[in-house]
C-alpha cells in the first residue's frame, strides 16, 4: 500500500427514514487514472463494527483508483435508528436504494458481510443498472427449518438498560466474547480502538436488535441466492461464525468464485491492523476481473 | 427537525447537529456542549427552540463524532477549532450558549472574536480562583475512564454520571455513559486544560449581551453569585437539573433564553 493514502470523510445520506451515516474515499487527483477510476465500491458494515474495520480497506482501495463508500445500516453505527414499523430486507434494501440514488452510484462492485450480506443478495437481485459485482462474506444460509423454529420462537426480549449499571460491564464482556470468536487470539489487554466501537455500537443497539434477527429468519435466502447473477465473489475465513455455510453459499450461487482466509479474517484479527492489505488483495483481484468496460 | 451533519476543518472533521426555522431572521445560536457530552445534549433544547432560531451544535473536537486531536495544548485550541467549523459553515455572526466547559469556551471565544459572538448564554458560569481549579483538577482529573479489559472502567463511568446527577432517567443515563466513554480521551484532554484557563479574566472582557444561568444542584451553583456580580448587567435565570440542566429542564432553558434573546435585539 502506499505510504500516501486518500483520507476517509465521514457524512450523512438523507432518505425518507432518516440519515445514513457513511465514509468515503475519494481517489486523490494527483493519482494515476487506472482502468478502475470512475468505479465505486460500496460496503454495507457488518451491523456490531460500523465502518470502523474498514479504516484501512477505504483509503487503500482509493488509493488503487476506486471511489469507496461504507454505510452503516439504518439502526446501527451512526446512522439513525430504525422508526416505523418492522423492518424485513427489503425494506433496508429499499432505504440503500435511496442512499445509492442520493449519491449518484450504481454501485459497481457491493461488499456485504454477515448480515449486511442478506441484504447484499437483496439488492443483487433488483438487477439495479450499473451494478456489476457482489461480494458476500460470512453470510448467513440459515436453513429453513431453523428459521422457521426462529420465528416460531419468538423474538427475545432486548437487553434492558439496568439503573445500577450493570449492562454497561455485560455488554462489554459480549462485545469480548463475539471478538474473541472472530479472533481467538485477542489478548484483553488495553482494548483498541475497534473493541471500544464495537462495544459502543453494542450499547447503541442492546446488541443485536431482536428484530434484526426476525428480519433475518422471515427472508427466505435459499431461494434468493440462486437467482443471482453478477459475478459474485463469496469469501470466509477458518475463525467466522458463518464458516459453516460457506461452501453452500458457494454452491447455490452460479458461477461464484470463492475465498476462504486461513485463520483469522485479516480485518477481525484486532491487533494485527496491517493484515488489511491481505483483505484489499482478494477485493483487487476480483474487481480488477470483473469490472471492466 | 433536528438534523446531523460534518463540516471539514484544516484539523479534521467536526459533527454537529443543526435545526433551522423557517423564515427566521434572527442570528444562528450556536451551541457548546459540557464535558463529556456531545451535541446531543442540546436536542431537546433545541426541540424548544427550532421554531424561532437556526442552531448549530457543535461536538468538541475529541467529543461525539467530531475528529480526536491527538494533543490540546490550551483552550485556544478548541476556540480556533469551533470558530474553523463555523467559517466552514459560513457563520460569522451568531448568538451563542454554552454549558459548563461550553461556557469556558464561550467567553474565551467571545472575547478572541468580540464582533462575532453577538450574544451570550452560559450555563453554570465558573469564576474560580486558582486554589478551586486546583481542587477541581485533582476531582475531574484523574482518568478513571481510560478502556481496560476487565470493564471495570464502565461501571465507574456508570457511577460518576450518577454522582453528577445524571441518573434522572435511564436513558439520560446511558446516553451520557455512551458519550463519556467515546469521549475517554477528550475528556482528559479538556479536563487537562480547561481548569489552566482564567475564566474569570475572560468572563469579565466580554462586552455582549449577557445571559447567565444555573441550577441550584449544579456542581458549579456556589460560584453563581460571582458571575452575577462580575457582570452586574448580566440577565440571570435558576433553572432545574443538577448538572444536566438541558436534558431536565429545557422548557425553563428555553423560555429564559427566548426572554434575553428577545429582549437584546
Amino acid at each position: 500500500m502506499s505510504n500516501i493514502l486518500p483520507k476517509i470523510s465521514k457524512g450523512y445520506v438523507e432518505t425518507d427514514r432518516g440519515l445514513i451515516h457513511i465514509q468515503q474515499s475519494i481517489p486523490l487527483h494527483s493519482q494515476p487514472r487506472q482502468s478502475v477510476a470512475d468505479k465505486t465500491l460500496v460496503f454495507i458494515n457488518i451491523t456490531s463494527f460500523g465502518g470502523v474495520l474498514l479504516d484501512r480497506v477505504l483509503p487503500a482501495l482509493a488509493g488503487l483508483g476506486y471511489r469507496t463508500i461504507a454505510a452503516d445500516m439504518m439502526g446501527y453505527g451512526r446512522s439513525d435508528k430504525r422508526s416505523g414499523s418492522t423492518w424485513y430486507i427489503e425494506t433496508w434494501a429499499d432505504n440503500m436504494e435511496q442512499v445509492f440514488d442520493q449519491l449518484g452510484v450504481a454501485p459497481d462492485g457491493l461488499i456485504c458481510g454477515h448480515f449486511a450480506a442478506l441484504l447484499g443478495v437483496e439488492l443483487a437481485l433488483r438487477q439495479r443498472p450499473g451494478m456489476k459485482a457482489l461480494v458476500l462474506e460470512g453470510m448467513p444460509f440459515i436453513p429453513p427449518e431453523t428459521r422457521k423454529a426462529n420465528l416460531a420462537g419468538g423474538t427475545p426480549p432486548p437487553m434492558i438498560w439496568d439503573e445500577a449499571g450493570s449492562h454497561a460491564v455485560e455488554y462489554w464482556k459480549t462485545a469480548y466474547k463475539l471478538m474473541k470468536i472472530l479472533d481467538p487470539d485477542l489478548q484483553l489487554g488495553v482494548p483498541n480502538q475497534k473493541v471500544r466501537e464495537a462495544y459502543i455500537a453494542y450499547q447503541e443497539v442492546r446488541c443485536f436488535e431482536p428484530s434484526t434477527m426476525e428480519a433475518a429468519a422471515s427472508y427466505e435466502i435459499e431461494k434468493k441466492v440462486s437467482q443471482i447473477t453478477l459475478p459474485t465473489l463469496v469469501m470466509c475465513s477458518d475463525t467466522d461464525w458463518n464458516l459453516k455455510y460457506h461452501d453452500q453459499v458457494k454452491a447455490a450461487i452460479p458461477n461464484s468464485r470463492e475465498h476462504r482466509f486461513k485463520g483469522i479474517h485479516p480485518l477481525h484479527e484486532l491487533s494485527r491492523p496491517d493484515r488489511a492489505h491481505e483483505y484489499v488483495e482478494q477485493l483487487q483481484q476480483f474487481f480488477s476481473e470483473v469490472l471492466t468496460d | 427537525m433536528i438534523k446531523k451533519a460534518y463540516v471539514d476543518t484544516s484539523l479534521g472533521q467536526i459533527h454537529y447537529r443543526y435545526s433551522k426555522a423557517e423564515g427566521s431572521k434572527s442570528l444562528p445560536l450556536v451551541l457548546l456542549h459540557k464535558t463529556a457530552s456531545s451535541s446531543r445534549m442540546f436536542e431537546k433544547v433545541m426541540l424548544q427552540l427550532q421554531d424561532q432560531y437556526n442552531m448549530f451544535a457543535l461536538d468538541t473536537p475529541g467529543f461525539g463524532e467530531s475528529y480526536q486531536p491527538e494533543h490540546v495544548p490550551d483552550t485556544n485550541y478548541y476556540i480556533d477549532a469551533l470558530l474553523a467549523a463555523l467559517d466552514g459553515l459560513g457563520i460569522q455572526e451568531f448568538n451563542l450558549l454554552g454549558h459548563h466547559t461550553g461556557a469556558n469556551f464561550g467567553v474565551e471565544m467571545a472575547v478572541k472574536v468580540p464582533g462575532r459572538v453577538k450574544r451570550m448564554i452560559l450555563i453554570g458560569p465558573s469564576i474560580l480562583t486558582i486554589e478551586e481549579r486546583d481542587h477541581y483538577r485533582t476531582v475531574f482529573g484523574p482518568a478513571f475512564n481510560k478502556p481496560v479489559a476487565d470493564g471495570s472502567h464502565l461501571q465507574k463511568t456508570w457511577d460518576y454520571i450518577a454522582k453528577m446527577g445524571g441518573s434522572s432517567s435511564v436513558e439520560l443515563h446511558q446516553r451520557e455513559a455512551i458519550d463519556h466513554i467515546q469521549a475517554w480521551r477528550g475528556r482528559n484532554q479538556a479536563y487537562t486544560v480547561v481548569w489552566d484557563q482564567d475564566f474569570g479574566d475572560y468572563y469579565r472582557r466580554v462586552t455582549c449581551p449577557m445571559q447567565v444561568m444555573c441550577a441550584t444542584d449544579d456542581v458549579l451553583w456556589p460560584y453563581f453569585d460571582r458571575a452575577l456580580k462580575a457582570q452586574p448587567k448580566a440577565h440571570s435565570a435558576v433553572i432545574a437539573g443538577a448538572n444536566f440542566e438541558p436534558d431536565i429542564d429545557p422548557a425553563g432553558i428555553a423560555t429564559a433564553a427566548r426572554t434575553f434573546l428577545d429582549a437584546t435585539l
